[in-house]
């Protein structure tokens, strides 16, 4: 059962490849229209130092995003949780950041913040912080309401409250918003760049992209790809992990 | 112990919940509300445990005086348990809201739980356990404490029946001998003649008691009680009651 589930994936995977690479040396195709899989990994190696440090500036920013993005929703779900006047009052603007297109939105911001790298990281931390906030809000609130009057009748302090009842009632909605946003982090932090387009050497691989496009390199836009492809699914499964190791006592 | 004094509810809907309720309850004394639903038979419960204030009338029990949280425990319809935490930490949890490590109260709450027949559990996790089960945790969680009051909101409703006379056995043994006043809240006629030295019947919209039973057999009480004469008269005499009350109700004003 358990060798089906890794062999059926891998194999679609395989035959997927050696078809797209026999379609390549059988169609004649030429690199800069479709590489090969082969002459993507050559590209890849042959590009590896530029690419390299282009891979570790776009994780930084995804996971920099994601961190303050737990925080951020985290904090701001708990005024939300104690004051419904604050949510009332804010929550609209929350829903105006989550709806407005972020590449819409890049470009002012890299007019008005001066650090590239900043305002990257404010795009990322926008679409990646409302998953978590909302799905946060309704996790605090969804406390059982008789145990809510159980830990009045035992005198539980605010803390006790918080520490005991809140927040492990809040956990599997808040790791569910982080599994989404997760991935939206990326995306943002790639989306951002993009529009940023920047040149030179603190940029991440949508500048690779961007640059091998402009040169028609084809077989190098689709070596960033892969890395983008293998660092998502990686946040992915990172999450995963996570949240099931926190959620194990949670049959 | 407990004294009600022409007790009134109105709640913020503008439903008048409880129209004058006058109750009192002795300490050691089991006594059970019965009526139909919605005759505000809960809200008792909760003025008595200090979770809601009366409109009109007064209220006096202990969990008014109490700032530990010792006096008074509550078990609710529903188990009511943290569901990320085990067995015995459902069961610390009233000792550990009130300061009490881990390793102070294990003994107390091993012997609760041996008590409640959960010996064998201490590491399960709620959902492992079937509903009667999670039934004990939540009275043993209510025991562990040894309060003076014991409140129970209709506990063995959601139950079947063959585990619902278990349970009501069971539970005239942990509360006979500890000198805790009970109150039981259900609208099941034999369980409330079953449990309780007395049997307040409520009716309902404005919630009253119309109506009070004494059940003048000894305890303990196990369940050949139920095959008994007396058994048998004082149901019909609570189903009569329970009938008018119930009627009353529905008698449009």
């Amino acid at each position: 059962m358990k060798l089906v589930n890794i062999f059926l994936p891998t194999a679609v995977c395989v035959a997927l490849l050696l078809g797209w690479e026999f379609f390549v040396w059988w169609a004649q195709v030429p690199a800069y229209t479709l590489p090969a899989p082969s002459a993507v990994i050559q590209s890849l190696v042959a590009n590896w130092s530029s690419l390299a440090g282009s891979w570790w500036f776009t994780v930084k920013i995804t996971l920099s995003a994601l961190g303050l993005a737990c925080f951020g929703g985290v904090l701001i779900a708990s005024v939300f949780a104690l004051s419904p006047q604050t949510e009332r009052a804010l929550f609209p603007l929350a829903v105006v950041l989550q709806v407005t297109p972020i590449v819409a939105v890049a470009p002012l911001m890299l007019i008005y913040i001066e650090s590239t790298m900043a305002a990257l990281l404010l795009c990322a931390w926008i679409v990646a912080f409302f998953p978590i906030l909302s799905n946060t809000v309704i996790g605090l609130r969804s406390v059982d309401k008789n145990l809510l009057d159980l830990f009045r009748l035992y005198r539980a302090t605010p803390w006790q409250r918080l520490t005991l009842l809140r927040a492990p009632s809040a956990l599997p909605y808040f790791l569910a918003g982080v599994k989404i946003s997760g991935g939206l982090s990326l995306i943002g932090a790639v989306t951002a760049e993009m529009v940023a387009g920047a040149a030179g050497r603190d940029t991440g691989l949508a500048s690779r992209i961007l640059e091998a496009s402009f040169r028609t390199e084809t077989p190098k836009m689709f070596a960033a790809l892969l890395l983008l492809v293998l660092t998502g699914v990686m946040v992915f499964l990172l999450l995963n992990f996570l949240s099931r190791k926190l959620l194990k006592e949670n049959p | 112990m407990i004294t009600l004094n022409h007790v009134t509810k109105r709640f913020d809907s503008g439903l008048l919940a409880l129209g004058g309720v006058s109750l009192s309850v002795a300490q050691g004394e089991f006594v059970t509300i019965l009526g139909p639903s919605g005759c505000g038979k809960s809200t008792v419960l909760k003025l008595v445990a200090g979770l809601a204030t009366p409109t009109e009338g007064t209220v006096a029990s202990p969990a008014q005086q109490d700032q530990t949280g010792r006096s008074t425990a509550y078990v609710f319809q529903e188990p009511t348990l943290l569901p990320w935490a085990t067995v015995f930490e459902n069961v610390w949890l009233p000792l550990r809201l009130q300061g009490q490590p881990r390793l102070g109260a294990q003994s107390v709450i091993t012997r609760v739980l041996e008590q409640v027949g959960l010996g064998a559990f201490h590491q399960s996790y709620p959902a492992q356990l079937s509903g009667g089960m999670k039934m004990r945790v939540s009275i043993a969680r209510a025991l562990v404490s040894q309060p003076q009051v014991l409140l129970m909101d209709e506990p063995f409703a959601a139950l079947d029946d063959i585990t619902r006379q278990r349970l009501n056995v069971d539970l005239l043994t942990w509360w006979h001998g500890q000198s805790m006043s009970a109150m039981f809240v259900t609208h099941n006629v034999a369980e409330a003649v079953f449990l309780s030295q007395r049997v307040l019947v409520m009716g309902a919209r404005p919630g009253t008691v119309v109506a009070e039973v004494r059940v003048d057999q000894p305890y303990p009480r196990d369940a050949s009680f139920r095959q008994t004469h007396t058994f048998i008269h004082h149901c019909q005499t609570l189903s009569a009651a329970l009938d008018d009350a119930s009627a009353d109700g529905r008698t449009p004003q």
